[in-house]
């Protein structure tokens, strides 16, 4: 934009843009986050706010997020604070048919708008590949899982424990955990939002699925068992929902499972059979404000507080869980 | 109401039913003749009401289905006359092109077979606004439903059957309205009198009224609740058997794309007027001409994997894994791998995205000039980003399974080459913004829909790359965030710039003038209501809710943000009927329009309103650049027996 007769009034125009695209950036991430940046000070609604982190594995993601969140804010004021300055200061006067002047290019301004986002592209291949493999990473102290997925339901085994069977995930609070994933008819997926990762479940040999699942010996048994694998290591106690992520027909919205995260002594008494976990609620009785979530089944499930289980019409509250199978059975009825 | 009823779209769409239902009937007499479980019945009726019965008559027959929906389409293409020349050919005949209405009134032009590209234009043009109404429709139903928690009037399967049709039916939508778009503007930019292969064009036009009423009727024979990406296993085992519907109607349209890509290109290569180097084109042949090579290049793809999903239902084949036979198993011998079709499949639907995006990005290109009065700042930069937006789009496909069974290793990859499309898209919005400076702008409504477009465009951007990087895509991947940064990219990129276009050239399409005040309307419901439907669409996805969902727990305390997309929705779709009030009362009464009512430098601009029969009455010279806004006499084309300007 050089070569023009008023580049002393340019030099006005772009100091002003300059102050405002800062002003329009920090108030575009305060509006995602609802964080004033560089304070302490919410502004208590953030139009992309994330369910709060209860995995390890969401440090990594959410940090991406919030470089994310910068780099939006910041794009946005570049590209809408000249444009609606344009807009306010050099539209057409009443009356002036002319021309505006005749500015063909700037080779140099088009190389700067190739090369400096090629910069903001580099930063993020290299976050994104590190907040990758961390999500990835294996811990030492696994316990496994396994996962099948079916519709419209999910079923889990325990290794550990003689691959013990269960309606829920219940794990120890700082439990590294790897799922190993199959399903048993179409390609469905895990998600825990408060657990940021996500893993499509894919019908891989569905034909070892019919034999004995608790049974099998997967690593020498089966050359097609291939399970989707994904880990995480909760860090929150808490219920937190599981929810199939891809469409697997008529009642996918309500593929629903839950994760327990319980304290070790609870998780010790789970596993000898002498906790009792709630029924599995349905979540379409729930009723807004329940927050039945990290609210009340947290106390109940820390032995706090009771369990309302009016929210959730006639299903029975909890089961006595005696051995695994009755577990399933008072859950199914529910 | 005679002329209706002679019409290539009224007998050709009653050949195809006829064809349908004899060959339904035909096949499953065979069938059952030869031994088959299958109830000689004629016609393939399967439906499923709205209260979840399924009301189909028993002994249903899958692949007579299959084969009575293929025979359908010749049914349309013969009726219609558009393969009539064709077959004379065949026959050793020369028959010559007919141009003009043959003695009928000029409107029945725009419902008969015509070769001529600007009424294959508006014919685009009048089919995409007609499928958005419908997809439209099926949206606002879906949208009511999930307007509060609970499910109200629809159950599991009508839901999803009204998604996956609301999906495909909005793709055909904007196939037809960029083949509005190329078609009517293509030729008569590059200067020529019309399409390389104008029977090819007429070919691809009624090719894709068949496939689009396929795709409609699939919602009543069975519905189908595999989203339009129909995904096997899912898709291959679905008693819904609407989905067959859906694939061969999907394949078909296929047939459109190619063979207008084509005609594209080459009318482009070798049409331009005499003077007309590829660096003096009007900007929007660029974006048209990149759409077009990609078009004609991916497509095939899905047509492979559509064919072999339909193959898999109907007669058996296992590519996708669905047939787990012990005995093959036991054999050691793989059965198929669900992964293999989506390979295929974006390999096609993610460049598609771009064919949908890049003729709008040309428009606003295009658009912007004439109403700043600048010239396009760096247009050779912005030429070479549609190429380059086309060939790194190419190579980016599976970004869509980054959450799948793909090894780990190999996301990698997809998720670089996804953030390099930040760089050519970077060089588009910085362009423009360049152009805007210092420009003197007016607020047609065809600007205002410009502006609106870079604005929405600019909210699908900025969305994009945090779905490209893996580690936050976990937490989004196939969550509603998609759903608002999807509708983000295809109304910035698509429907935006297509609405300024009919604005833009209504005066030259026409010969009249549309009603100023209702444009303005239009646009000042339908851009605030969009950017609070995709921003809320985005916020919902953030915290949890899935995409494709029938319902959704309350625990997620979204209840009043899908409460306002649904009011969002609804504005959107008012004020998309206040356009149409508007284009069609003021194609009757409205004051004539001068030839170029934007002075705009445009080839087109310089011929009468409405363009004659061959675009120029001789042929025009190129002489200097396209967008010399700003110096006196500075001239662009030399149309010959032009008025003045
Ligand atoms: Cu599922
Ligand atoms: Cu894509």
């Amino acid at each position: 934009m050089s070569n023009h007769k008023n580049n002393s009034s340019n030099t006005v125009h772009f100091s002003i843009i300059g102050v405002l695209i800062v002003v329009c950036t920090l108030a575009v991430y305060t509006i995602l986050t609802g964080a004033v940046p560089f304070t302490d000070i919410s502004i208590g609604y953030g139009l992309f706010e994330i369910p709060q982190a209860a995995s390890a594995q969401a440090q990594p993601i959410d940090w991406l997020f919030d470089a994310h969140f910068w780099l939006i804010a910041f794009l946005f004021a570049v590209i809408v604070v000249p444009l609606l300055y344009s807009i306010v200061v050099f539209r057409q006067e009443e009356g002036d048919e002319t021309d505006a002047p005749h500015i063909h290019g700037n080779t140099a301004l088009e190389i700067a708008w190739t090369v400096v986002p090629l910069i903001f592209v580099a930063a993020f291949i290299v976050w994104g590949w590190q907040s990758y493999f961390a999500v990835l990473a294996p811990s030492d102290n696994e316990v496994t899982i396994r996962a099948q997925a079916y519709k419209w339901d999910w079923d889990f085994y325990y290794p550990e424990h003689d691959n013990m069977f269960s309606k829920s995930i219940v794990v120890p609070v700082g439990q590294p955990v790897l799922l190993e994933m199959q399903s048993r008819d179409v390609i469905h997926a895990f998600w825990v939002p408060a657990f940021r990762v996500k893993q499509d479940v894919f019908p891989y040999d569905t034909n070892a699925l019919e034999k004995n699942f608790a049974n099998a010996d997967y690593s020498s048994n089966y050359d097609h068992y291939k399970p989707q694998i994904m880990r995480f290591t909760p860090i929150e106690e808490g219920v937190f929902r599981v929810r199939c992520a891809e469409i697997c027909g008529t009642s996918h919205y309500a593929m629903l499972a839950h994760v327990f995260v319980l304290s070790q002594a609870d998780y010790d008494l789970w596993v000898a059979g002498e906790y009792k976990l709630p029924a599995d609620p349905d979540f379409l009785n729930a009723q807004p404000g329940d927050g039945y979530y990290l609210d009340e089944l947290d106390d109940y499930l820390n032995g706090t507080g009771e369990f309302d289980p009016s929210a959730g019409g006639d299903e029975e509250p909890a089961v006595e869980v005696e051995d695994e199978s009755a577990a399933v059975d008072g859950t199914d009825e529910s | 109401m005679r002329y209706f009823f002679t019409s290539s779209l009224f007998i050709g769409a009653l050949g195809q039913w006829l064809t349908g239902y004899f060959a339904y009937n035909a096949l499953t007499r065979l069938r059952f003749n030869l031994g088959y479980d299958v109830t000689p019945a004629p016609w393939f009726f399967r439906l499923r009401n709205f209260f979840g019965e399924d009301i189909t008559p028993p002994g249903f027959d899958e692949p007579a289905m299959v084969l009575a929906t293929l025979f359908s389409l010749i049914g349309f293409l013969l009726c219609s006359g558009v393969l009539t020349d064709w077959l004379k050919m065949c026959a050793g005949q020369r028959p010559h092109l007919t141009h003009g209405a043959q003695g009928k009134p000029e409107w029945t032009r725009y419902i008969n077979v015509d070769v001529n590209h600007k009424v294959i234009g508006i014919q685009y043009g009048m089919s995409s606004i007609f499928i958005l109404l419908v997809g439209g429709l099926l949206a606002i139903l879906f949208r009511l439903e999930l307007a509060m928690p609970g499910l109200q009037f629809l159950d599991g399967d009508s839901y999803n059957t009204l998604f996956s049709a609301h999906g495909i039916i909005m793709i055909a939508a904007i196939f037809a309205g960029v083949g509005a778009m190329t078609n009517y503007l293509g030729p008569v930019m590059v200067g020529a009198s019309d399409m390389a292969f104008p029977r090819l064009n007429a070919f691809s036009y009624w090719v894709s009224v068949p496939s689009a009423l396929i795709l409609i009727a699939g919602i009543f024979m069975g519905g189908w609740d595999t989203g339009w990406v129909g995904y096997p296993t899912h898709s291959t085992s679905t008693t819904m058997a609407g989905v067959q519907m859906f694939l061969l109607g999907f394949y078909l349209n296929g047939f459109s794309s190619i063979a207008s890509g084509l005609n594209l290109v080459v009318t482009t290569i070798y049409m331009r007027a005499k003077g007309m180097t590829y660096f003096r084109m009007p900007i929007f042949v660029w974006a048209a001409l990149a759409a077009s090579i990609l078009q004609m290049t991916v497509t095939q793809t899905v047509g492979v994997a559509l064919t072999m999903v339909v193959a898999e239902r109907a007669i058996g084949l296992d590519f996708f894994g669905a047939i787990a036979d012990p005995t093959l198993v036991a054999a050691g011998v793989p059965t198929g791998d669900p992964i293999l079709f989506q390979h295929l499949f974006w390999f096609y639907s993610h460049p598609a995205v771009y064919v949908w995006i890049l003729p709008g990005l040309g428009i606003i290109s295009e658009l912007l000039p004439v109403f700043s009065r600048k010239p396009l700042f760096g247009y050779k930069w912005i030429a070479l980003s549609s190429v380059g937006i086309a060939l790194v789009g190419s190579i980016v496909w599976a970004h869509h399974m980054l959450t799948s069974s793909m090894e780990p290793m190999w996301k990698v990859p997809f998720m670089i080459s996804t953030l390099f499309v930040a760089v050519p898209t970077g060089v588009k919005f910085f362009s423009w913004v360049a152009t805007i400076w210092e420009g003197k702008m007016r607020f047609q409504t065809p600007m205002l829909f410009v502006l609106g477009a870079i604005s929405v465009f600019l909210l699908g951007g900025l969305s994009g790359p945090i779905l490209g990087t893996i580690a936050t895509d976990m937490h989004l991947h196939d969550s509603y965030f998609v759903v608002g940064h999807f509708h983000a990219t295809i109304f910035g990129g698509f429907v935006f710039p297509f609405f300024a276009a009919i604005y833009y050239w209504y005066p030259k399409m026409t010969g009249r003038m549309y009603n100023e005040a209702l444009g303005k309307l239009h646009f000042w419901i339908m851009v605030p209501g969009f950017w609070v439907m995709s921003l809320m669409q985005m916020r919902v996805g953030m915290q949890g809710m899935r995409r494709r969902i029938a319902d959704y727990g309350p625990d997620l305390g979204i209840a009043a943000e899908q409460a306002l997309i649904t009011v969002a929705t609804l504005a959107i779709g008012w004020s998309i009927l206040i356009m149409l009030y508007n284009l069609v009362s003021s194609a009757r009464s409205a004051e004539k329009a001068p030839a170029n009512p934007w002075g705009s430098r445009s080839p087109e601009f310089q011929s009468p309103s409405p363009l004659p029969e061959f675009n120029y009455d001789a042929p025009i010279t190129v002489v200097g650049d396209p967008y010399d806004y700003g110096i006196e006499d500075a001239t662009y084309v030399v149309v010959p027996g032009a008025a003045g300007d």
